[in-house]
């Protein structure tokens, strides 16, 4: 299977996409490239080396080895990004993506500000060392655009009260509520890859979808990326879930200024789906402590983070001791004293 | 014939005594209620107020009792009446029926120490009334006569106005340490000492949103038909049913305040410093 290193075109070589810059950066020649520029310096890169059965790194002749889902990654032994392009193809070719945006630098800081006021964390835990693994990863999504026809019909209440002497009045108006036309809902998605917790991409969501790009192979460069390996077929049913979902909010949203609002049909007709196989950015850091595995994400867009941070069981119960203690003693002298 | 006198004399003793229980009860129970071990009060004054304290003390069937000391072996005033008025046979039926007031110049301070249906005449806003008068005429002149002739003048008033409607009866709060009090602190301990690691433990797994997809940021909405017709207006009205009037809560003129003193009787009962 083929195998794509990005090379520099000015010096030849390895280049990686900086998201801080937005741009491709050669860290020997510091030339800089915008995607446009570069993508016409390295034409047909793809098809190029498709012809390689063995991924082979292109700048030292090592063997990689990967994950069967990886897609791009770095050569073990010259630490080069190396491409898996033959693995992006055909089903597997992504639609759209959303670059990067936020380097690793900014995933760090997001991180220790998160974990590095906590007090009950083993000490390693924030230090550079660990800092240092955290990884950027293109995680495979599956997206849905949707267009559909609305016929709504529903009855609305305004209710009115007054009062005369000691008898109330209510004025009850009844309209008729017609809402006609079309609702087009995009981005609609669901995790494509089984080797990820699944709350934990949760908890970095929302992406800003609308700021999604066609998928371009150098993004990856610099990264790593994975395959999707869950089909369109497992996730349709809770994407559908989604999807009725959200047009119900929307048609709700259609429909105000009533004290009462009687849905007779909500006439949702959904006509076209389309399905875009999506790569979305995540700063990815685990850590290893008493046998279990604790994830930290930071969203590669906008920079919200979510995670677990491991406990120190033995320091957390001195604390509490501590706390039962001075209440328990409290509330006795309280107990003798005042009730 | 001996034995006949003999007889005759028992005879006599048996009767005297059936009379005396039955018809001179109220003369010979005038009992030495004015106790003055400070010597405050002069001889006459000892047997005026004793009588007026009988004589009221036999309307109402209670022991009205006056009493002064210079020391209280270290105890409170409130301690001293107390235990003065348990331990001197005072206390009229099964509840001692009774009222005791002390001039305690040990702790310069006057106190009223009430038992049994004392207790539900003199509630607790009554004894500060009460007090107030022993204050105005002549406590706080030296004039313990004076003091003297205020409570029984306020007892009496009090007395003769009955137990108030609203009289009810409080135990006072006692400064021990109860099983519930250790419950309640082991609970609030643990329940503290939980909440402090819940909180830890949320602080370091952050909460999951679920899946916040933002539909309004990928939707476009193009309506062209928008109707609101107007089809139908009705008015109802009804009746408003009046208001039922609230019962009032409460109130706290008629507590009385009682505490165990230390031969296990209820007292109630309050006092002054002077």
């Amino acid at each position: 299977m083929a195998t794509t290193t990005y090379k520099c075109p000015s010096c030849g070589a390895g280049i990686h996409y900086k998201p801080a810059l937005k741009k491709f950066k050669c860290d020997y020649c510091l030339s800089e490239y915008t995607e446009d520029e570069f993508e016409k310096q390295n034409p047909d890169e793809g098809k190029e080396h498709s012809n390689f059965q063995s991924y082979t790194c292109h700048s030292c002749g090592a063997n990689v080895v990967t994950d069967e889902t990886t897609t791009a990654t770095f050569c073990y032994y010259c630490h080069n990004p190396v491409i898996l392009s033959g693995r992006l193809e055909g089903d597997f070719r992504p639609k759209k993506m959303i670059p990067f945006s936020i380097d690793k630098k900014k995933a760090q800081e997001s991180f220790l500000k998160w974990a590095g006021n906590k007090k009950f964390v083993p000490k390693d835990f924030t230090s550079s060392s660990q800092l240092e693994k955290i990884t950027g990863v293109y995680l495979p999504y599956w997206w849905v655009d949707t267009k559909a026809q609305i016929n709504y019909v529903g009855e609305g209440r305004n209710i009115r009260v007054w009062r005369v002497g000691d008898r109330e009045y209510t004025e009850t108006k009844k309209y008729q509520i017609i809402r006609k036309g079309e609702i087009d809902l995009k981005n609609v998605g669901e995790i494509a890859f089984t080797k990820i917790n699944q709350s934990l991409i949760n908890g970095i969501l929302p992406f800003r979808e609308n700021e999604a790009v066609d998928f371009s192979m150098p993004y990856l460069s610099g990264f790593f990326a994975e395959q999707y390996n869950i089909t369109k077929e497992e996730v349709e049913p809770m994407i559908e879930d989604q999807i009725n979902r959200y047009y119900d909010y929307l048609v709700n949203g259609l429909v105000n200024g009533y004290d009462r609002i009687n849905t007779i049909n909500k006439g949702i007709d959904i006509k076209e789906e389309e399905w875009n196989y999506t790569l979305l950015p995540a700063w990815i850091l685990t850590y290893n402590y008493n046998g279990k595995t604790y994830v930290f994400a930071v969203n590669g867009q906008t920079g919200k983070s979510y995670g677990e941070l491991p406990l120190s069981n033995q320091r957390l119960a001195k604390a509490f001791s501590a706390i039962f203690g001075v209440t328990f003693l409290a509330l006795m002298v309280g107990g003798f004293f005042i009730w | 014939m001996v034995k006949s006198l003999y007889r005759y004399k028992i005879t006599t003793i048996i009767l005297f005594v059936t009379i005396l229980l039955l018809g001179s009860l109220p003369v010979l129970a005038a009992k030495e209620l004015v106790i003055d071990e400070a010597g405050l009060l002069t001889q006459s004054q000892i047997e005026d107020l004793n009588d007026r304290l009988n004589s009221l003390s036999n309307e109402f069937n209670m022991d009205i009792v006056i009493t002064t000391t210079n020391d209280t072996d270290g105890k409170s005033s409130r301690e001293y009446a107390d235990d003065y008025f348990d331990y001197n046979g005072f206390g009229v039926g099964p509840d001692y029926d009774g009222i005791l007031f002390l001039i305690d110049m040990d702790n310069r301070e006057v106190y009223i120490s009430t038992t049994g249906i004392g207790i539900r005449y003199l509630t607790d806003q009554r004894i500060e009334r009460v007090l107030d008068e022993v204050f105005e005429s002549g406590l706080a002149d030296g004039d313990y006569y004076g003091a003297s002739i205020g409570f029984i003048n306020g007892t009496e008033k009090y007395l003769r106005g009955g137990i108030p409607s609203n009289q009810h009866i409080v135990e006072e709060k006692v400064n021990k340490l109860t099983t519930a009090d250790v419950i309640i602190a082991l609970i609030g301990g643990l329940g503290v000492g939980g909440a402090f690691v819940v909180s830890v433990k949320s602080g370091y797994k952050m909460k999951n949103p679920g899946n916040p997809f933002s539909y309004s940021n990928n939707s476009i909405v193009n309506i062209a038909t928008t109707e609101d017709r107007l089809v139908d207006t009705f008015v109802t009205h009804r009746i408003i049913p009046k208001p039922k009037p609230s019962s009032g809560g409460g109130s706290s003129t008629g507590r009385s305040t009682v505490h165990r003193s230390s031969s296990g009787r209820s007292h109630g009962g309050g006092g002054r410093k002077f």
